[in-house]
């Protein structure tokens, strides 16, 4: 057993892999399934199929950088589990993931929503709600995630020498 | 040896997406054209800044997580 013990690889590495589906959740639910906006839907209308097929580019360019924060994520957690002094908790990467979902909501929706406008959760008169109840959304995954990786201090699986 | 067969892979990729992108009938449509114009256009290069944006303040944040960086404050407590 390793004399000192880190879980901030396990930590990085599950906010990382929360970021990634947290923004994979944001792109299958909000622009494909529910379709209530695009990557710019606020600067290029969604009403003609010109317009659909330019968000639907700028929505791809959002996804590719999803998958690469989960691809990333998945190799700093290949990493941590090949070390010993990272203890394995499930309360520890959850909470973690959880935290990374929080961060891109939190942080996709000031910059996207409220700073740059270039969409808002839905194109309507009366987004404004709709776009603080995401950066709710944000705050209350990170409080979860917090509370669960400060849970999962004590979590230590021995692991077989 | 290696190094040639990953080579190779690449060119018979290359030439299997490029025959697919030439054989492309919606490119030259006029819904194409439109499309190609309204993304290719002069901001391009702003939008592609605007849509990556949140991600690397994300990554910076995982950053001062993997790398344990504290707060001057905390530092001085310590």
């Amino acid at each position: 057993m390793a004399d000192t013990m880190t879980r901030r690889p396990l930590i990085a590495a599950g906010t990382l892999l929360g970021i990634g589906m947290g923004g994979f959740v944001d792109g299958i639910l909000f622009h494909q399934l529910l379709q209530v906006h695009s990557m710019l839907s606020a600067q290029v209308t969604r009403t003609t199929v010109a317009g659909l097929e330019i968000n639907m580019f700028w929505d791809g360019l959002f996804h590719v950088l999803t998958w690469t924060m989960t691809a990333l994520g998945l190799a700093l957690l290949w990493k941590a589990v090949q070390r010993r002094d990272v203890p394995l908790s499930t309360k520890t990467l959850v909470g973690s993931m959880a935290l990374g979902w929080g961060l891109f909501n939190l942080v996709e929706g000031i910059i996207d929503h409220h700073l740059l406008h270039i969409h808002h959760v839905t194109e309507t008169d009366n987004h404004l709600v709709w776009d603080l109840a995401f950066l709710a959304s944000g705050l209350l995954l990170i409080g979860i995630g917090a509370t669960m990786i400060s849970a999962g201090r004590k979590d230590a699986i021995a692991r077989t020498p | 040896m290696k190094s040639l067969s990953h080579a190779a892979v690449v060119f018979v990729a290359v030439l299997v997406f490029a025959s697919a992108a030439s054989a492309c009938p919606f490119c030259e449509s006029e819904t194409g054209q439109q499309v190609k114009a309204g993304i290719f256009n002069d901001q391009f290069w702003m939008n592609v800044l605007l849509t990556l944006l949140p991600f690397p303040i994300l990554l910076a944040i995982v950053a001062l997580i993997y790398f344990d960086v504290s707060w001057p404050w905390k530092k001085q407590e310590a």
